[in-house]
């Protein structure tokens, strides 16, 4: 069995920001809480998700499992909650289903189907070096990439030793943001680094973080973003773009 | 079966430009694929996601499979852009980015053509809001997964050009030879289900289940084409004494087919126009009380009950919006001329006056809006004649000479059909390229490249037509030609073959100068063919026996 309660709110993030990037994905079920990992369809970004337990109002769960859910299915269901809904989730052994049910001025259940996702199992954690870890605001960084969208379809994350230099070129001119380390969260520099990424990912990811992200960057390697959104702890990942 | 093996196989179809080669390539493929990828492979080959009856469509244009691949592959849309220009390729330019990717990937998984076919059927059925989102999505999941050879097929596939010079004829061949069954059976069972991969997929249990295959209402097949004679005299010659003459509307050839309430009409080239033509679908519904799949030609009606020309309907059929302001405005009125399937049983196989008979006493007239085409039965040259002359003054294109003992033979031009036109020869031809004019035309094209087809159904030049085009003429067709620009050369712009015009001409003449061999003599273009694709347009054959008969007389 299982069943845990949390403020819809909360759950309306974490699947929004799921959402953004991919469409189906296995949430895993433990005593400990829920865990989910996955990969966007082009295999460029992987998405890794952590709710403890204590992020819940309540949270019973019988021997550990996996569903599959269709994120965008999800999401639309989350669109119907209101501000101050409760919501429980809880799985329908008998009909192989997710119960949603918003709990406010009355009580609303949806049903949605658990379905296979057998692309996304056993999925790793990329390992890969990284030269640089940064603390940044939410804010100053999508500020930096809905700047950088206007002129281009990619970015390229510079580390120098003392700022961090968000730069995107296109057909229609070029723009530049610099933060230098006095005014970012954290500020390690092992060694100046630079890489590029494809913006649209980087946009869809940052557009819901209210909270400080931490960004590790490499040459020519992927970021790697941790922050937190409604309670869970998020690591997103994303494979650069390489002149070759 | 592994999505690369099927692109090999593409691959060395395209290589060879011979026919019985590429005939044994695809009867080996044929052979070696299972079962269950056997109609996905067949659909991939001849370009296409679903048979041709299903009226489903992909429905992704080269801007969206460029945008995927740009995504994918870290290259700017441009650059994939200006690939395609370069070589008039989607799957090339497309090919050429996946080739030289800048974005790295984590992992990738073999494609197989179940997914593949799986992914493009969940793509062709998304719709709504977000659905481009969703649809890049995929066609960025196929693309990652793909090698560049796979990616170029891919896109082929999407945007339904294949380039293997496989078609129908092809595939028919190959599946005879791959199952040990005639020809000719394997093209009945396609002409009657019109879905090569079923045809395929029976032909495996053998030549008896094959021949079981028969029409099934709401799947149209192709309609059966008459051959054009110059005299009365020679149609009955062809045909024998007597004939059936009927009119030879100048109007829109449709097919109805009606089970219990649901009532889809489909157009030649086997699309469905039923919201467009609900007025002719409430007629059928009224006339007809049990299941049937009928053809007719539904002429517009002009004031004071005169037929208008084609022209006048043919806007009706790109309607979206408006529909219920066209009915009005364009008030249509339908003739029956034949009946190919009647309460669970297929007619086609019956002589044609008996299927007129079984016509007559299955559709009720209702006057002005759905009557049986004006038939008349006759061995006689004058009254022939006569009747040409009705025919003619009515507005109408001439006459229709129908052999009475003849079968419905559905795609083919067999000749127990002949048609007597009184205009002058036309042929229909395929749009393939175009020159800007200048001056005051300068933002206008002028001269169109056209062509017919050749023997592999893939187009074959055949001259320029410059003359004959109003200037309102001359903006439609600009406005529709550009978004099929694949090329500019100067003021010489390469179109995709896709439009069809109908192009009057005085004489057809042998010529180097086109890679048909043929030109034709004072070109006038007289009209486009928007209810004809570009594999009904005129092909070799039909110009070739043109030529012929023109040189004897």
């Amino acid at each position: 069995m299982f069943e845990a309660k949390i403020e819809a709110k909360n759950w309306k993030s974490i699947i929004s920001i799921i959402g953004s990037i991919i469409e189906e994905a296995p949430l895993k079920l433990t005593a400990d809480g829920m865990t989910l990992r996955a990969m966007d369809p082009s295999h460029i970004s992987l998405i890794d998700l952590e709710l403890p337990k204590d992020q819940f109002i309540s949270y019973e769960v019988g021997s550990e499992r996996v569903v599959g859910i269709d994120v965008d299915e999800m999401s639309r269901v989350m669109s119907r909650g209101k501000p101050t809904d409760m919501l429980v989730i809880k799985v329908d052994e008998e009909t192989n289903k997710l119960f949603m049910t918003f709990v406010g001025e009355s009580t609303r259940r949806f049903g949605l189907p658990i379905i296979d996702t057998p692309e996304q199992s056993q999925l790793k954690m990329p390992n890969f070096p990284t030269s640089a870890i940064i603390g940044i605001d939410a804010s100053v960084f999508k500020d930096g990439i809905k700047d950088a969208s206007i002129v281009a379809d990619h970015i390229a994350l510079e580390a120098t030793a003392d700022a961090l230099v968000m730069r995107a070129e296109g057909d229609i001119g070029d723009i530049e943001t610099r933060i230098t380390k006095e005014t970012l969260v954290e500020f390690k520099v092992q060694e100046p680094c630079k890489s590029t990424f494809n913006l649209s990912y980087l946009a869809d990811v940052s557009g819901s973080i209210t909270g400080p992200i931490s960004i590790e960057l490499g040459m020519d390697a992927p970021i790697l973003m941790n922050f937190e959104i409604g309670g869970a702890i998020i690591k997103f990942v994303l494979a650069p773009r390489i002149e070759r | 079966m592994e999505f690369a093996a099927l692109c090999e196989t593409f691959a060395l179809l395209e290589e060879t430009s011979s026919r019985l080669e590429k005939t044994a390539i695809v009867a080996s493929l044929l052979s070696e694929t299972p079962e269950g990828d056997l109609e996905a492979t067949v659909s991939f080959m001849l370009g296409s996601v679903f048979p041709p009856w299903s009226t489903e469509k992909v429905g992704v244009g080269e801007k969206l499979i460029i945008k995927a691949a740009a995504d994918v592959s870290g290259r700017t849309e441009r650059e994939i852009v200006d690939m395609l220009r370069e070589t008039g390729d989607i799957g090339r330019a497309i090919e050429h980015a996946m080739e030289h990717k800048r974005q790295v990937q984590f992992m990738a998984h073999h494609l197989d053509v179940a997914r593949v076919h799986a992914d493009l059927l969940r793509l062709a059925r998304l719709e709504g809001k977000g659905s481009q989102d969703k649809k890049l999505k995929i066609l960025g999941g196929l693309l990652t997964n793909a090698s560049p050879p796979e990616a170029r097929y891919l896109a082929r596939i999407v945007v339904e050009t294949m380039r293997t010079g496989v078609a129908e004829g092809i595939v028919r061949d190959a599946i005879a030879r791959a199952y040990g069954i005639e020809a000719s059976r394997v093209e009945h069972a396609f002409m009657l289900s019109n879905d090569m991969g079923l045809v395929a997929h029976t032909a495996r249990e053998g030549p008896e289940a094959l021949d079981a295959i028969s029409l099934t209402p709401f799947r149209p097949v192709r309609m059966m084409a008459a051959q054009k004679v110059q005299t009365a005299k020679e149609g009955f010659e062809a045909l024998g004494r007597p004939c059936a003459l009927e009119y030879k509307y100048d109007g829109f050839r449709m097919q109805m087919h009606k089970v219990g309430d649901r009532v889809e009409i489909f157009t030649r080239r086997l699309e469905e126009v039923s919201t467009q033509f609900r007025d002719v679908a409430e007629a059928v519904r009224e006339c007809v009380d049990g299941d049937c799949i009928l053809e007719g030609e539904t002429i517009g009606i002009g004031e004071e009950g005169a037929w208008l020309p084609f022209q006048h309907i043919s806007r009706r059929i790109r309607r979206k919006y408006h529909i219920e302001e066209a009915i009005e405005t364009v008030p249509v009125m339908t003739h029956v001329f034949d009946i190919l399937y009647k309460d669970g049983e297929s007619l086609i196989d019956r002589p044609f006056q008996e299927r007129r008979a079984i016509l007559e006493e299955t559709v009720r007239e209702a006057p002005g809006r759905l009557v049986h085409s004006i038939m008349h039965i006759t061995g006689s040259e004058q009254e022939a004649e006569a009747f040409f002359a009705e025919s003619v003054a009515k507005g109408n294109e001439g006459l229709m000479l129908k052999r009475l003992d003849s079968p419905y033979v559905p795609g083919m031009r067999v000749g127990t059909m002949l048609k007597l036109k009184s205009v002058l020869e036309s042929l229909d031809c395929i749009v393939i390229g175009a020159e800007w004019g200048s001056g005051r035309r300068a933002h206008l094209m002028g001269t169109f490249h056209i062509a017919i087809l050749d023997e592999t159904g893939a187009p074959a030049a055949i001259g320029k037509v410059a003359t004959g085009i109003t200037d309102e003429m001359l903006e439609e067709l600009t406005r529709r030609l550009r978004p099929r620009i694949t090329k500019e050369e100067g003021t010489y712009v390469a179109l995709a073959p896709d439009l069809v015009v109908e192009v009057a001409y005085e004489e057809i003449q042998r010529s180097p100068t086109y890679e048909s061999g043929f030109a034709l003599r004072f070109p006038r273009l007289l009209r486009l063919r928007d209810d004809k694709g570009p594999g009904d347009a005129d092909s070799i054959i039909r110009v070739f026996e043109i030529f012929e008969n023109d040189t004897l007389s």
